[in-house]
């Protein structure tokens, strides 16, 4: 187990290395951010003054040599438009990400797994048409629309929870559920085509022949291997929603990484840029590594081969 | 005498003896299709296990033997229901039991041990902890402590070495003979009254069945449990069961003491079964073949089922309208056959036949059987590159100096278990692997050597019938493409040639325009072979050809390959692991271990002498009709060893009866010990 978690470690630090070195060519790639930051009746020797001072007058390999030999020791540059280190302003942001992140993914994630058991174990077909549809109806609707549907009744009719913002666990309901839910259909489907798989599986009807009652099948023997799918989905879904809350971040007016980002893209603040790509591909990555000692924790035949 | 009679010896019989401990009466089980139709898979079945017997449950695939007893246990699956008839367990009536009430009798009353030991435990549960939910849903005042031993004693009670640490390991730390052993534990906790085994050794080695039939049958004679034997295997039954019930698309046709329905088998289907297995004991020119195959339930003949393939039958009108009852014929024994009495004198007239043939007729002589050499192979190797954990690498010998010499219009067989490197084998000679070292020559040239469009022309010689009929056809296209495939790729193709091959292998040119998926089985292997000979090849390899068939249609395809070997002069390579087939099939015979011949001789030396200890085991492992027991002391012990690490010396060893010090230290090579071609690599080989 040791050995496969270094392997997998030393994996993850050229991941996040290819990940910034791909994201400094290309925020370079996307125009002259000195343009950008003076007014545009600066003279040329204002302009060459300032590229300078950004480093932007050196050849383009060396200032990628320049600008990994900081990243090494943290130091991603200075924002563009605030002067404060470009990291920091990221790291200000990921908590409101990783909240956000994951409070939707355990709303997602908890709801497949109790409606995919309740689904297996009622009587009613009409259940399970019911929560398949209501599954599907949500999919349909996008993100941005049913996040102003719940502002609409939740905040603005009920008056019960704020609208925009974040600071109360109220702040963080109505982002939540809206993202979560999103997800929702998806995991419930696989939970449950999973399980009806396993069901097919001999050993379940040897746990019958010795004389255990459905539920008991249900949890103790079909329940562990019907989880592995769902394990490694869930585990990607988890990263893009580190970095693809965009959308519910805009509704909500939620203060996350995400949004940052994208900020920064329309102001070609590209130290910030950078910066950003760095935390969420290195939180991507760690997930990703849960996901993998999770999987062989559940599963012998991995841990064992 | 089997393990069962004699615990039945030595108890007294009470009064509750007498009360069978299961009995079927008049059960029909049906199946709703999803167009809505009902069929009938189970039609009317009635038979008796009394106390210490073991009833083996006989039949084909699609029979219905084992959707019967799945209803005893109440375990039909969706789709299928009771429609009439009881099922008493100890004189209860458990066909109005709810699911909920069923739990108490599944796995305390009456237990079942499922074919496949790989599937029927869960993967992610410890071994210990699947067998203790077996004893604690039926016992659940015992303490963990107590079950826990109980699940010691009942791993070691089967057989399983170290069954502390055993207990906490996972399904896949186990060889395929080590689960069906705990499956048995499983099964034997609560101590049923009855035990159901459904092809409880189908899926394992021979060596590997013999030691689980054993493990069962001592676990049985300790408690008394009566047993129902389900399996396709003649030779498995008459070695294990007491009594037999023969059935046939849903029905029981033929009921009797296992010995007296060896002896003279009374309903047709039977006889036509028993003649069509090949046996250890005999060979013979032509098997006979069962003709046509099982009909489809939802369009079963009127009358009898059986009377399209019937041998007697001759188109008797009572045959035909009128389905034949059950009706017990002597004490022990019933039929279901209108003219069973003539049965009989037809067993009796197709002996003969075969007798005149073996003495009087000289064999045919084959076209090309002129003593050239077709097939050569000198010291093929191949080593496979295992990873291990982190940066570990191991290797495998799957094969190691293997050389055979094969005559024109000759078989050879190759025999052997799993991990023995026969499919490797296979393989490399098709150049599907490439081989670490040696080389093949087919009609002199060196294969391996040849490159380009010459490696193209030589390779037509030498094709390949696979297996698994059902995955090797493209399911899309009409049969008639399917063989004409390599004609066209060779550009030879003419709708004249893929006729003339479809009636080689026994099929019309109408079929022609059909698809793979409306064909059966057998009828599949057969368009696989004419496939196979499109372009006139002088070898073909045949790799378990014939193994996922039914003994009826197994026997079909056997004459069929002879005949055509017969016909156009073939070579075959016959790969196989079943023994009977080989002897009937071959001319010589290579038997591999661990990668490499460990005995090599004309198929009668082998069979009447085997020279190597592990040949000897092989033989005496094989279930046979009519012989009990046989050599025991004979038998390989324990399992396979780890390939990628195997034994110093001998790789037989460790499972050798008569291994010495000397074993552990000198690897025998593959010798004539008395100055004849029968080689065997083995120092105290029997000359
Ligand atoms: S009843 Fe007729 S068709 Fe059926 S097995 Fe007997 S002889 Fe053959
Ligand atoms: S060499 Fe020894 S161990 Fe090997 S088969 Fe012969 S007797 Fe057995």
């Amino acid at each position: 187990m040791a050995g496969f978690v270094i392997k997998r470690l030393l994996q993850a630090v050229l991941t996040v290395i290819g990940v910034i070195t791909a994201a400094f060519f290309l925020t370079r790639l996307a125009g002259d951010p000195a343009a950008l930051l003076l007014p545009p009746e600066a003279t040329l020797e204002e302009t060459q003054r300032l590229r300078a001072a950004l480093g932007l007058d050196q050849p383009l390999f060396v200032q990628y040599l320049l600008f990994m030999g900081n990243a090494l020791k943290g130091d991603f540059g200075m924002s563009l438009r605030e002067s404060v280190p470009a990291m920091s302003l990221v790291l200000d942001r990921v908590p409101a990400t990783l909240e956000l992140a994951l409070s939707s993914f355990a709303v997602g994630v908890g709801l497949a797994f109790i409606l995919g058991i309740l689904m297996r174990m009622t009587r009613h077909n009409w259940v399970r048409d019911l929560i398949t549809w209501i599954a599907l109806a949500r999919q349909a609707i996008p993100v941005f629309s049913f996040g102003l549907v719940l502002i609409l009744i939740f905040s603005i009719w009920l008056k019960w929870l704020p609208s925009y913002g974040r600071g109360t666990p109220a702040h963080l309901v109505l982002p939540a559920l809206t993202l979560g839910t999103y997800e929702l259909a998806l995991y419930l489907r696989l939970f449950n085509s999973s399980l009806a798989a396993e069901q097919r599986n001999d050993y379940v009807r040897t746990a019958f022949a010795k004389g255990q009652g459905r539920i008991q099948v249900l949890l103790q023997h079909m329940l562990p291997n019907a989880l592995l799918p769902l394990v490694t989905v869930a585990g990607i879904n988890l990263g893009m929603l580190l970095g693809g809350t965009v959308v519910t971040e805009t509704v909500f007016s939620w203060p996350g990484a995400g949004r940052l980002i994208v900020q920064s893209v329309s102001q070609r603040d590209y130290p910030v840029i950078v910066a950003g790509v760095f935390v969420i591909s290195v939180m991507f990555v760690i997930i990703n590594l849960i996901v993998d000692v999770l999987y062989g924790v559940l599963d012998p035949r991995v841990r064992l081969a | 005498m089997t393990d069962a009679a004699i615990a039945a010896e030595a108890t007294p019989t009470t009064a509750l003896d007498r009360v069978p401990v299961l009995s079927v009466h008049n059960l029909c089980i049906e199946v709703k299709t999803p167009d809505g139709e009902r069929v009938e898979l189970v039609r009317d079945v009635s038979f008796d296990v009394n106390e210490h017997e073991v009833l083996g449950l006989v039949g084909e695939s699609g029979s219905g033997k084992s959707l019967t007893m799945l209803a005893v246990l109440g375990l039909l699956g969706s789709g299928l229901r009771i429609v009439s008839g009881s099922i008493r367990l100890r004189g209860q009536e458990i066909t109005n039991l709810s699911f909920h009430e069923m739990q108490k009798i599944r796995g305390k009353a009456v237990s079942i041990i499922f074919q496949d030991p790989l599937t029927t435990l869960n993967p992610v549960l410890r071994v210990g902890k699947q067998v203790a939910e077996a004893i604690r849903l039926h016992n659940p005042d015992k303490g963990e402590a107590e079950i826990k031993a109980r699940v010691i004693e009942l791993l070691s009670l089967v057989g399983i070495p170290n069954p502390e640490r055993r207990y906490s390991q996972f399904p896949n730390e186990f060889s395929g003979g080590m689960r069906q052993r705990v499956v048995i534990a499983m099964a034997m906790a609560n101590e049923p009254d009855l035990l159901i085994a459904d092809e409880p050794t189908t899926a394992l080695d021979v060596t590997i069945q013999a030691q689980v039939m054993e493990v069962l049958a001592e676990v049985r004679a300790r408690t008394g449990a009566a047993m129902v034997l389900i399996t396709h295997d003649l030779g498995l039954v008459s070695e294990y069961a007491d009594r037999l019930a023969v059935m046939y698309s849903g029905r029981i046709v033929e009921q009797a003491p296992s010995a007296e329905l060896f002896a003279s088998p009374r309903h047709p289907y039977t006889a036509g079964l028993i003649a069509s297995l090949p046996q250890l004991e005999r060979k013979v020119e032509t098997l006979y073949s069962i003709p046509g195959f099982v009909p489809d339930p939802r369009k079963r003949p009127t009358g009898c089922a059986f009377a399209p393939r019937c041998a007697i039958a001759n188109g008797r009108p009572l045959c035909l309208s009128q389905s034949p009852d059950l009706e017990s014929i002597g004490a022990n024994r019933a039929v279901a056959c209108h003219y069973s009495a003539e049965t009989a004198a037809w067993s009796t007239a197709y002996q003969a036949k075969l007798e005149n043939v073996a003495t009087e007729t000289p064999l045919p002589v084959r076209k090309q059987g002129d003593g050239t050499t077709v097939l050569r192979a000198s010291n093929l190797s191949k080593v496979f590159t295992v990873r291990g954990k982190g940066l570990q690498r191991s290797k495998l010998y799957a094969l190691r100096n293997v050389s055979f010499d094969l005559k024109a219009g000759k078989t050879l067989g190759i025999v052997g278990e799993s991990g023995s490197g026969k499919s490797t084998l296979a393989r490399v000679l098709l150049r599907l692997a490439e081989a670490g070292g040696g080389e093949v020559y087919l009609n002199g040239s060196p294969l391996f050597s040849l490159r380009g469009r010459e490696l193209r022309q030589r390779r037509r010689d030498l094709q390949v019938v696979f297996q698994d009929p059902y995955s090797s056809l493209d399911p899309r296209m009409k049969i008639h493409d399917v063989i004409a495939e390599p004609l066209r790729i060779a550009g030879s193709y003419s709708a004249e040639r893929v006729n003339q091959l479809l009636e080689h292998v026994g099929l019309t040119a109408a079929a022609g325009q059909r698809r793979s998926p409306e064909f059966s089985g057998g009828q599949r292997q057969r368009i696989a072979i004419a496939r196979s000979l499109a372009l006139n090849p002088d070898v073909l390899i045949l790799d378990e050809a014939v193994s996922a068939l039914d003994v009826s249609i197994q026997a079909q395809i056997i004459n069929l390959l002879k005949k055509l070997q017969q016909d156009l002069g073939l070579t075959y390579v016959f790969i196989s692991h079943d023994l009977s087939v080989v002897r009937h099939i071959c001319d010589e015979i290579a038997v591999m271990y661990l990668g490499r011949v460990i005995e090599y001789a004309s198929t009668e030396a082998v069979f009447s002498t085997p020279a190597h200890p592990y040949t000897r085991g092989l033989l005496a492992a094989i279930p046979r009709i009519g012989m009990w027991p046989h050599g025991k002391g004979l038998l390989a012990r324990g399992d396979l060893p780890n390939p990628m690490k195997p034994p110093s010396g001998c790789a037989f060893r460790t499972r050798c009866p008569m291994a010495t010090a000397l074993c552990a230290e000198n690897e025998p090579v593959l010798s004539d010990h008395a100055e004849t071609s029968h080689l065997s690599a083995c120092h105290f080989a029997l000359a």
